[in-house]
């Protein structure tokens, strides 16, 4: 391993001195946080599939590219902005601009004009309604949860979180160019499982918001309080989560799969809170990507029919 | 390692340049089809 990924501050210094010389086509894409894009896409394409019309293949697969772009924009202007807390925490360390890979002025203005790109295009070939929920998705992350809340409140993962709920009402939006209750019961889907799922991943990671100074709730509330934090969001969500299928978008495998994953994922929070080590609290970190990432693959699957055309319109307000 | 490293970006944005007037096209001729 190198200095500069061991030594932050070197890191620094490399990029001052011209370090984004040498970086990589890779040190590019990871500033646009591909992991975090993958989902914000899935929850995307589930939004657009769930809609009770389509689009032409083209015009669905640019209005794909806009959001994973859109997604990854706000990614890169968030290690931008980051970039000195992301020096002192051992998850973020290694990103490209601690790293002194890329230089902190190249990431923003690659994060701005990916942004501004993919507001414009999403308006221009799909609809200003996608455009403007996506340029919205943007703004709130960058501005409301990066810059104002992340360092100031606990509850900046609560309310943050919104700007990764917004790509099922971008995808339903770049579809029907309106939006309905289902698309927003997919917004609450995410919304409320974001702080469960983010709370898991601070709990075992307490050590290195505090070091850095970011007030999450495990930092400020301590464990316990957490933990019951955790159990009350994913009560919240069991019923939600079935709203897809109460309302039609989803069919009976989705609304059996929501049940048992539900189950499972309010288990997770009782294991958590129970357990005095971490290990709970990892295992349920990685569950919550799998249920969602499970939810969304039904819903796409269930209506995936709808698609070629043999299934009946759903239903809408 | 540096050239090789910046002849890479330059092939990737050249792709990426390409890649965009390409779907431009794309999006323009599905437009003025009705779609």
């Amino acid at each position: 391993m190198s200095d500069t990924t061991t030594h932050p501050t070197a890191g620094f210094a490399a990029a001052a001195a011209g370090a984004a010389e040498g970086a990589r086509v890779g040190d590019f894409l990871q500033l646009l946080k591909p992991r975090v894009m993958s989902l914000v896409v899935f929850s995307g394409i589930a939004g657009m599939v769930a809609a009770p019309s389509h689009l032409h293949p083209l015009l669905a697969a640019v209005a794909v590219l806009c959001i994973a772009v859109g997604a990854g924009a706000s990614g890169a202007i968030n290690m931008w902005y980051d970039r000195d807390i992301d020096a002192i925490m051992s998850r973020t360390c290694r990103r490209p601009i601690p790293a002194g890979r890329i230089e902190p002025s190249e990431a923003a203005g690659f994060g701005v004009v990916l942004a501004i790109g993919s507001v414009g295009l999403m308006g221009l070939a799909i609809n200003w309604l996608a455009g403007g929920l996506l340029a919205a998705a943007i703004l709130f992350y960058v501005f409301v949860y990066t810059m104002w809340l992340k360092r100031r409140t606990p509850q900046n993962i609560v309310i943050g979180g919104a700007a990764g709920a917004f790509p099922p009402m971008i995808g339903w939006a770049a579809v029907t160019g309106h939006l309905a209750l289902a698309p927003i019961m997919l917004f609450l889907l995410i919304f409320m499982w974001t702080p469960p799922h983010f709370w898991a991943l601070a709990l075992f990671r307490a050590g290195d918001y505090a070091k850095a100074g970011v007030p999450m709730l495990p930092v400020v509330a301590g464990a316990r309080a957490t933990k019951i934090q955790m159990l009350i969001y994913t009560l919240v969500l069991f019923p939600i989560a079935l709203a897809p299928w109460a309302l039609g978008i989803a069919g009976n495998l989705y609304g059996a799969a929501a049940v048992v994953l539900g189950g499972f994922f309010i288990l997770a929070a009782v294991s958590v809170f129970l357990d005095r080590t971490d290990r709970s609290a990892k295992r349920m970190f990685a569950f919550s990507i799998l249920y969602l990432f499970l939810l969304f693959a039904l819903i796409i699957t269930d209506r995936a029919p709808g698609l070629l055309g043999s299934l009946p319109a759903g239903v809408l307000w | 390692m540096i050239d090789r490293n910046r002849r890479a970006r330059n092939i990737a944005l050249l792709i990426a340049l390409l890649g965009f007037v390409a779907l431009i096209y794309g999006i323009t001729i599905v437009r003025m089809s009705g779609h």
